[in-house]
């Protein structure tokens, strides 16, 4: 029986990692693995608080966690190639397109 | 027939609404057209009104409410007794010979829609007038004649001359129309009641004969009498209304409207009736005006203006015959001398048409070469008009008033001035017919007038010698149909006793034939270069227009320059002036301080402030996902914190 405080710890830790790679890298493909790597963080978490209530609401909601993923990483997958084909991209750098551009004035 | 009343003003209302506001639609030959068939309605509606008994039973139609104040109704109502239907049979029926008249004489004219429009609009006005059942129908009916009047004086309103002569006609009345509307407003105030009949009860039952009241509203309404129909003192705007085309002048001014006067009179006679002493003024008046318009008249070198000056003249005939109280004689000679004058005027115009549009009568009878039916029915209607004894209406209608006039207070001088009324009237008219007719010019001619001239004057002519048929002479065997069909509603004049009455009556006979030698006499003078003593003064209408030139114009025209040099330049342009300066000087301020201080600082600093808050947000709009990651990351981490401490 793992002590909840452990399980609480890596997940934890899962889900900072995730987020540093998020925060970090500046491939897309990686960014899209760290988001991949918090959703286990906070699947670890349902599991855990499962097990330590004794109910299985935690296995539910991982596995439907599951399907969600699967589905967001088809639509992620598929932007990335887009954004390959369109701009040559890979890194977040080349994709600012949303910048406002101060020195055009006020819109 | 009294469901279909308001088609009699109403066909000539809807012809001049046709005629005005789809008059684009219509070629130009087609606006006498219209303007005809509505006249032609509005008669043929009248001689249904006759023919389903009328005549016997007056006939009441309420169209709709008009004015609704609190509990206080006033309908458009039309009334039709016997008073009215005499009118209204004048009007329509002498209105359709002259609008006939008009589509052969007018028919050069270019103006045609405007015209024919207010034809139209003048003969649904009168009709409008006769019939309406409470006063203030009546005086809506009132001011349209005189607006048409006004416009149709003035229909040469290019040339100075005519439209002068339509605004003096306008302003004169106008004194006569405000002295009738106050005389309303006093009716209304003492009774709150409009209608004509009801007023008419209230009074006679409420007022004694000769209250202050009762006499002044009757003063009044005389001078709003008075104006209309041109009686001294207000008759200077009639000659000058000669300016007018002349059907016009026999429509309006001879016919018609002129007598509107004659007729309220006779519509609110109880009301004279309480006012003894108004009563005899509007006799005196009528006296003083037989003699004056008659005097004026045989002085005058424009044709028409003898014309105009014989309707003042005869209208105080009828005045005459309302201030004795024989309202039914002065309809009757109301009736006699619309048929009679608007014959005078319609083959006056026709000479005046031939003739090149010459107006003066000596340079006409040099002329010569007049159409000779022009000649023929002018002769039946100046016979007519002079009152020739036996086979004219004129005699029959004016003798009758004359013996009647005996028997008003100071009859003997009231008679005495509608006698030589009477002895100048043949004068004038004789001296006319003599001056143009058998001037020096060649007296046979060959022009025709065309059928729609010659029409209207042939029947016009055919009336005024036998209309007078319908009532004979006082102690005459013989019928009296038209006095004793009123009698009902005007009464029955009084008369002397018959040996007066004869003597009076051969006096009466006697006074045309004389007038007939007077004027030879006075022809045969004027060909010899003498003429009338104190012809100018005659010829200027006593000089009244002087007088009032003297008396009103030229005092008011100084008051206005005064108050134009006073007050408008000193007080209005001077306080303008200041009030100017002042605005000039708080606009000034308010430019400095508040525009300048602190609208345009305020306005700059916060476009500035705006300026540069959104250069630093805009910073944060970067484009860089992964700083987009690091603030909602940092978003929720706060919001976490928040929440969980």
């Amino acid at each position: 029986m793992i002590p909840l405080n452990h399980s609480l710890a890596i997940a934890a830790l899962l889900f900072v990692l995730g987020l540093a790679v998020v925060l970090l890298r500046r491939e897309l493909l990686f960014i899209l693995m760290g988001l991949e790597v918090m959703f286990n963080g906070v699947a670890l978490t349902a599991i855990a608080a499962g097990q330590h209530w004794g109910n299985a609401d935690g296995q539910v909601l991982t596995i439907m966690l599951m399907a969600v993923t699967a589905a967001e990483i088809v639509v992620a997958l598929i932007l990335i190639w887009l954004a390959f084909d369109r701009y040559k991209a890979v890194r977040v750098e080349a994709l600012t397109r949303l910048r406002d551009d101060n020195k055009e004035g006020v819109p | 027939m009294s469901q279909w009343l308001w088609l009699i003003p109403g066909a000539p209302l809807l012809g001049a609404l046709v005629i005005a506001l789809l008059g684009g639609l219509l070629r130009r030959e087609y606006f006498a057209m219209a303007a005809n068939c509505a006249a032609a309605a509005a008669f043929a509606a009248v001689l249904l009104a006759w023919f389903t008994g009328a005549a016997s039973q007056p006939l009441q139609q309420t169209l709709y409410t008009w004015i609704a104040v609190g509990d206080w109704r006033l309908a458009i109502g039309f009334t039709l007794d016997r008073l009215a239907l005499v009118m209204v049979s004048i009007v329509s029926g002498v209105g359709l010979l002259i609008h006939l008249y008009s589509a052969a004489s007018m028919a050069e004219e270019t103006d045609q829609r405007r015209y024919y429009f207010f034809l139209n609009l003048f003969l649904a006005g009168m009709l409008i007038l006769v019939l309406a059942d409470n006063l203030l129908l009546l005086y809506l009916g009132w001011e349209l004649v005189g607006l048409c009047s006004y416009a149709l004086i003035g229909f040469w309103y290019r040339e100075p001359l005519p439209s002068n002569a339509g605004r003096k006609a306008f302003i004169v009345t106008r004194v006569g129309d405000t002295a009738l509307a106050l005389g309303i407003f006093l009716l209304f105030s003492q009774f709150h009641e409009l209608s004509l009949s009801a007023l008419l009860t209230h009074a006679t039952t409420q007022w004694e004969p000769g209250s202050q009241l009762a006499t002044l509203v009757a003063m009044l309404i005389l001078g709003g009498a008075v104006g209309k129909s041109a009686q001294l003192p207000l008759q200077v705007w009639l000659p000058d209304a000669m300016a007018g085309p002349s059907p016009v002048s026999a429509l309006i001014h001879a016919a018609t409207m002129v007598t509107a006067g004659v007729y309220l009179i006779a519509r609110t006679h109880p009301l004279f009736e309480l006012a003894p002493s108004v009563q005899w003024l509007v006799a005196a008046i009528g006296a003083l005006t037989i003699v004056y318009g008659a005097s004026s008249a045989l002085a005058q070198t424009d044709f028409k203006r003898v014309l105009a000056y014989s309707t003042i003249s005869q209208i105080g005939y009828m005045f005459l015959a309302l201030g004795c109280g024989a309202y039914a004689l002065a309809l009757f000679h109301l009736t006699t001398h619309a048929f009679f004058k608007a014959l005078l005027f319609l083959s006056a115009g026709a000479v005046i048409r031939t003739g090149g549009d010459e107006h003066d009568m000596h340079n006409l009878g040099r002329l010569g070469n007049h159409p000779p039916l022009a000649r023929w029915t002018f002769l039946a209607g100046a016979a007519s008009l002079a009152g020739l004894p036996f086979v004219t209406a004129g005699f029959y209608s004016k003798d009758a008033i004359l013996a009647t006039a005996w028997t008003a207070p100071a009859g003997p001088l009231l008679w005495m001035f509608a006698a030589v009324g009477a002895l100048l009237t043949a004068v004038y008219i004789f001296r006319a017919y003599l001056l143009v007719f058998h001037g020096p010019g060649p007296r046979t001619s060959t022009i025709s007038l065309p059928p729609l001239m010659a029409w209207p004057l042939l029947i016009l002519a055919l009336l005024s010698l036998v209309s007078g048929f319908v009532e004979l002479p006082e102690g005459w065997p013989g019928p009296h149909l038209w006095s004793t069909w009123l009698e009902d509603e005007l009464g029955l004049a009084a008369f002397p006793s018959l040996t007066i009455t004869y003597t009076l009556q051969a006096i009466a006979v006697l006074l045309p034939l004389a007038g007939i030698g007077l004027a030879m006499l006075l022809i045969h003078r004027e060909q010899t270069g003498q003429s009338l003593p104190a012809a100018d003064f005659l010829r200027t209408g006593w000089g009244f227009d002087a007088f009032y030139h003297a008396a009103l114009v030229r005092p008011y025209h100084a008051l206005a320059r005064g108050l134009w040099r006073t007050v408008d330049t000193l007080v209005i342009e001077g306080a303008l002036t200041r009030i100017t300066t002042g605005f000039l000087a708080f606009a000034a301020f308010c430019r400095k301080s508040v525009e300048h201080r602190v609208l345009e600082v305020g306005i700059a600093s916060l476009v500035m402030a705006l300026q540069i808050g959104y250069s630093r947000l805009s910073a944060t709009q970067n484009g860089f996902l992964s700083r987009y990651a690091l603030m909602i990351s940092a978003g929720a981490t706060f919001l976490l914190g928040y929440w969980l401490w």
